[in-house]
């Protein structure tokens, strides 16, 4: 079992956590003294490079790779801190913001030393006031305590840090959505290019990352990127933090190295399934991704070996149906989530999800067609063209095939489930 | 600027294309045409709506071509089943929640969305669920109706609201599937421009109050034009059905309009349909003939010692011509004057050689505007230099004390023309000063001597656009009507001019200056006119001395007026006839810039109502003057004979689409001379304020009083004041406030104090207010200079 990264002090000190006292006394700031005084910012990019950290907010790009694509020499740069954690499953970046605040705090300014942004935004989600309202102490108390502000810690560094409170739309979540929204416009997501890393923020070199990302880079800089790398597997080193639920024993978060399959991490940590059932379908990573059946329980929890059946770990929401569900009704309900967060701009989107969130409503209850089965995947279609992973998009943005992968990946594994809630031939004929 | 040629293959054609412009217009430069609803080629991409994805090689899924820029060597495959499929799936998803009302709808037969169904779509539609539903309609201004049922949401109108004409009133609200168009609360889409939004709207989404309803494209027929509304000459399509006109869209041409029209100018037909229009020539106010007319107008002329004209600015080039013609061959009189002492000197406008056109401001370094407020007086203007300004970078300056919708972009505002001087404008590239009378209190000699000397100083880097705001004005000076010029911007001295002329004006034609229309009406006041012609022009209210205009008119034994409707004026009139107007005659008109278009008629004019020309004419050869112009075109043929700056004009120039851009008039040979050391400014009086007389686009006007749609925007009779002077003058916004003439009254007598409603507005300038003209009470006096006293009404 690996080291904890990201969780050993809420564990250890499940009381006060998130004050500054337990930050310091549990070592914290201690990885951002080393590095203002010890290292430039390239060497801190480097360890982050090394440590092989990938992306916790869904796509799993590359943390380093990512701070490489700053234009040379364009300043201001600006950091921003996806905490706009909205889909449904996902819970992690909350619990990271509200008991670990300084955790983020000290990597955001690690990052922004590293990629040499003079301004930090914090996006955080509307609707979790203790996490916003904690993130707000960390960086007064980190600013007073000169970790933050002008002249760090006397290293001549410049940082300033400001929490946003979002207002609850989870397309801000997607970066150049909430890019825009921080800006005071409507969060809608931008056409591409140019990408954020050129003109992002205010039309400047922008690094969006995510909160658990983040909260990552003071255990990299304090240990080395080559031990984080020594962790997890090749591909996908490191640990992360999984958000766990549904028919498991004991839901919750779970920070587990990666690479551990899917069966140990629902026994071991999910403790089983309830009632004894078995696993009949589960979504691996997020709302967004492709379902699995019981097939690939044995599959290990890695970014590549969910590439390599067409699914992802996307966002860490984890989510376990046992024997007893009909797939159909949670699809809808997902389904109907994405239609209702589509920021309406691209017509596939607008009117697609909609669309087929109507038509599932109408075969869950019970007045669904033969020809919807089909004209579901052919909806999906034209939304992401060939229903493949990662996914073809008609939209400029992925909200959109996400809506469509939770409807095409189970007609596929579990069409049985569609054609249970279709009325029989005798039903229709008498118009019940 | 013109673009590097590139290289692309499009569906395995290889073409030529631009470098760096937008895959969707170059393709469409090619003869293919990629559908789009989202796209205008006028405004910002946003690549929303998702029907223009095409397959470009090397790049991943499909793009949408109006977001690519083309590269050479690009590879774009637009027929592919892929492709198709997806304009097969937009279609269909736009089509789910549109009503499908096509029956009722006025866009029916024109809709983008239905020509699109047609070619690209799924043919029929597999959604069996309930669709959404909105009220409707929804006005969003008075002239503009929403239908949100049949919007597509594609964001043109919020672009060009926002983009374009800068009022951003309407966004959209909610989000998802739920997505609509709304205004602000309690605040209508109160923009000049709100009828471009209908014009682009792909659907039938928003209608425009005045054409909602009123006819289908089958039983329209439209003819192109120039719109009249004021002196930038948009081009538009003027549609017609049953004899009447119904609807003005505008015509995209880059050099002029861009496509865009004001709502002035695209509901100001509705005049052609008013009820009260003059059908009948009258005198002494009873109804008699066309010949009675001519027979008592030639008697008229026939005695006369002197015979005088005002008007012709809202004549068409060849009516102008005529009324020249006829006053110099015909009464032997050099009195005419197409302006009412409101615009600017006819000579300076003729001399300027360098005359900027629009497509200068485009590339200008710098605009300076010491004009009028080009938002209120000449929109589609305003549109463009507000273009240049927030897109192309050129700096601009506002000098003279107009405040202009522009006034927040303007690098410097000098709020004396003095205060602007060559030293403060870029030290590099064109300058194009704009010049026009800002008020009817400013002192149009000092104006355009500050222009000369600005420009002197400028040297070969200064264009100027002399701007005046009728209509026609610029093309009825060019025909002389003007007390020292003469047809083709010469003077009446020019000994050469004369002998071209006498080769075609048969007859004597007098070669001292004339009198303009101040020394008219003061010459008629003292009884010393016997004819006066008043064609188109309206003295009593538009002339800045009303009461020199009732008595001149009351003393001059003949007073004959063409016009449209009854006016102030026509109560003068001994002899009234009707005149045919905009929409109902052919001919040619020429624009601010110089640029000649054609006017054409669309419907026939009521009743016995008859073109200027014909009267002239008639009267001309009654009095046995072999006369000429018996048609526009011949008239036109005419002026390219004895006009050398028209020379160009022939009919196929201003067909077809090269004709679009009509054709440009040469300079003539007057030039404008530096006026040397400028005047000091004069000081105000203590605690008095400088008055600005101006118009608005809306008023009270006889022609926008006859347009239903137009008549209720006028904001009325109002003052507008600065905050502080508001507050040192305990003025409330809202409350009336009575304005007199400061000083013992030399400059001024008012038989009554002005009495208006105050509006408090921060974008007048301290120590000035602004009057709007026009506004429904009884005209005043607006001599030069003219300061007045403020005070509360309460």
């Amino acid at each position: 079992m690996a080291e904890l990264v990201l969780t050993k002090r809420m564990i250890e000190h499940p009381r006060d956590s998130w004050t500054l006292a337990t930050y310091e006394e549990t070592g914290g700031y201690g990885a951002l003294r080393q590095a203002v005084r010890e290292m430039t910012p390239e060497q801190v990019h480097d360890e982050v490079k090394a440590a092989g950290l990938r992306g916790r907010g869904g796509a799993g790009f590359p943390t380093g790779v990512k701070w490489g694509f700053l234009p040379d020499g364009e300043y201001p740069r600006y950091l921003v801190v996806n905490g706009d954690e909205g889909e449904p499953g996902t819970f992690k970046d909350r619990m990271l913001m509200e008991r670990d605040p300084h955790q983020l705090v000290e990597g955001a300014i690690l990052s922004a030393y590293a990629v040499g942004a003079e301004h930090v935004f914090i996006y955080c989600r509307g609707e979790l006031r203790n996490a916003y309202e904690r993130l707000c102490r960390a960086v007064d108390e980190a600013t007073e305590k000169g970790y933050a502000g002008t002249n760090v810690l006397g290293s001549g560094f410049d940082v300033k840090l400001t929490v946003h409170r979002a207002a609850g739309a989870y397309i801000c979540g997607e970066e150049t959505a909430l890019l825009t929204s921080l800006e005071g416009y409507r969060g809608w997501p931008r056409l591409k290019p140019p990408f954020p890393a050129v003109k992002g923020l205010y039309a400047g070199p922008t690094v969006v990352n995510n909160v658990e990302t983040l909260s990552n880079v003071p255990w990299i800089v304090r240990n080395g990127g080559a031990a984080y790398a020594a962790m997890g597997t090749e591909k996908s080193p490191g640990t992360r933090l999984f958000c766990l639920s549904g028919h498991v024993n004991r839901p919750g978060n779970y920070e587990i190295e990666l690479g551990t399959p899917f069966r140990e991490f629902f026994d071991r940590w999910g403790q089983g399934i309830r009632n004894g059932e078995r696993v009949k379908a589960f979504i691996p990573g997020g709302a967004s991704a492709p379902w699995l059946d019981a097939s690939s329980l044995d599959l290990p929890m890695s970014m590549e070996a969910l590439d390599s059946v067409k699914s992802m770990l996307g966002s860490g929401a984890v989510v376990v149906m046992d024997e007893t569900t009909n797939v159909v009704r949670p699809v809808w309900n997902l389904v109907h989530f994405f239609a209702h967060e589509s920021c309406g701009q691209c017509t596939p989107c607008r009117e697609g999800t909609t669309w087929l969130q109507d038509i599932l409503a109408r075969i869950v209850d019970g007045r669904g067609r033969r020809e919807d089965l089909d004209l579901l995947l052919d909806v999906c279609d034209n939304i992401t063209p060939g229903l493949g992973w990662p996914p073809a998009q008609t939209t400029i943005c992925v909200l959109a095939p996400s809506a469509a992968a939770p409807i095409w990946s189970t007609l596929r594994l579990f069409r049985d489930d569609y054609e249970e809630l279709l009325p029989t031939a005798n039903e229709v004929a008498a118009g019940v | 600027m013109t673009a590097e040629s590139v290289s692309i293959t499009i569906d395995g054609r290889e073409v030529q294309a631009r470098a760096g412009e937008l895959l969707i217009a170059e393709a469409e430069r090619n003869g293919v045409y990629i559908p789009r609803f989202c796209w205008h080629p006028r405004l910002r991409s946003v690549a929303m709506c998702r029907m223009c994805l095409v397959e470009i090689e090397g790049m991943r899924g499909l793009q949408p071509a109006c977001y690519v820029p083309v590269k050479e060597g690009m590879e774009v495959r637009t027929q592919t089943d892929a492709v198709r499929k997806v304009q097969e799936g937009v279609l269909e998803y736009l089509l789910i929640n549109h009503p499908l009302d096509c029956p009722v709808c006025d866009r029916g037969g024109e809709c983008p969305l239905q020509d699109h169904t047609l070619a690209f779509g799924p043919g029929e539609s597999r959604f069996v669920e309930d669709k959404r539903h909105f009220e409707k309609p929804i006005e969003v201004s008075e002239l503009v109706l929403l239908d949100r049922e049949r919007c597509i949401q594609c964001a043109r109108c919020t672009r060009v609201a926002a983009e374009v004409a800068g009022d951003a009133l309407i966004d959209f609200g909610s989000r998802g599937n739920n997505l609509h168009i709304i205004t602000f609360p309690d605040e209508p889409f109160a923009s000049y421009f709100s009828g471009n939004t209908v014009q682009v709207c792909p659907v039938g989404a928003l209608t425009a109050a005045p054409y909602r309803f009123r006819a289908r494209p089958w039983d329209v027929t439209a003819v192109e034009t120039t719109c009249l509304a004021c002196s930038v000459g948009c081009r538009g399509a003027l549609y017609e059905t049953r004899n009447e006109a119904i609807r003005l869209l505008g015509v995209d041409v880059d050099c002029v309009n861009l496509g865009w029209l004001c709502d002035k100018g695209r509901f100001g037909y509705e005049f052609t349909a008013a009820e009260d229009r003059l059908e009948c020539p009258r005198m002494d106010g009873e109804d008699i003939t066309w010949g009675e007319a001519i027979e008592a107008t030639a008697i008229a002329v026939e005695s006369a010692a002197s015979v005088a004209a005002i008007g012709g600015a809202r004549l068409t080039n060849e009516g102008a011509y005529a009324l020249s013609k006829f006053m110099r061959v015909v009464a032997g009189s050099n009195d005419v004057d197409c302006q009412l002492d409101d615009g600017l000197p006819a000579r300076f406008v003729a001399a300027v050689q360098d005359r900027a056109t629009f497509e200068d401001i485009d590339t200008a370094a710098a605009v300076v505007l010491a004009a009028p407020d080009l938002k209120e007086e000449l929109p589609v203007l305003y549109l463009r230099v507000r273009r240049a300004v927030l897109d192309h970078g050129t700096a601009l300056y506002v000098a003279g004390g107009a405040q202009t919708g522009l006034d927040r972009f303007a690098a410097r505002i000098a709020g004396r023309l003095e205060d602007l001087d060559a030293a403060d404008l870029p030290a590099d590239g064109d300058i194009v000063v704009v010049v026009g009378r800002q008020s009817l209190t400013q002192d149009p000699e000092h104006l355009v001597a500050w222009a000369s000397v600005l420009a002197e100083r400028l040297g070969g880097r200064v264009k100027l656009l002399p701007v005046l705001r009728r209509a026609n004005a610029h093309g009825a000076i060019d025909m002389g009507l003007a007390p020292d010029l003469r047809p083709g911007r010469v003077g009446t001295e020019d000994p050469t001019a004369r002998d071209v002329l006498a080769a075609t004006w048969r007859g004597e034609f007098p070669t001292e200056p004339g009198r303009g229309t101040r020394e008219i009406l003061e010459a008629a006041a003292a009884g010393e006119i016997d004819v006066l012609f008043l064609v188109g022009a309206d003295p009593v209210a538009d002339f800045p001395d009303p009461d020199l205009a009732r008595e001149a008119l009351d003393r001059t034994p003949n007073v004959i007026v063409s016009d449209l409707f009854e006016t102030p004026t026509t109560a003068f009139a001994d002899v009234l006839v009707p005149a045919a107007g905009w929409g109902e005659i052919n001919g040619t008109v020429t624009n601010v810039e110089g640029r000649v278009q054609r006017l054409a008629a669309a419907v026939v004019p009521p009743g016995q109502a008859a073109s200027d020309s014909n009267f002239f004419r008639e009267v001309a050869e009654r009095l046995g003057v072999d006369f000429g112009c018996g048609t526009p075109a011949a008239t036109l043929a005419e002026i390219r004979r004895v006009v050398p700056a028209y020379a160009e004009t022939q009919p196929s120039a201003l067909r077809g689409t090269e004709g679009k851009k009509g054709v440009m008039v040469g300079p003539g040979p007057l030039a404008v001379e530096a006026a040397g050391v400028l005047p000091a400014p004069s000081e105000t009086r203590d605690g008095a304020l400088a008055v600005r007389a101006a118009r608005t686009l809306y008023d009270m006007g006889t022609l926008v009083s006859r347009c239903p749609s137009l008549a209720q925007l006028a904001p009325g009779p109002v003052v507008r004041v600065n905050p502080a002077d508001a507050q040192r003058l305990g003025l409330q916004d809202g409350t009336e406030a009575v304005l007199r003439p400061a000083g013992d009254g030399e400059a001024a007598t008012w038989a009554e104090p002005l009495r208006r409603r105050v509006v408090v507005d921060a974008g007048t300038h301290e120590g000035t207010v602004f009057v709007p003209l026009n506004q429904g009470d009884v005209p005043v006096a607006w001599p030069p200079g003219l300061e007045v006293d403020v005070e509360g009404a309460g």
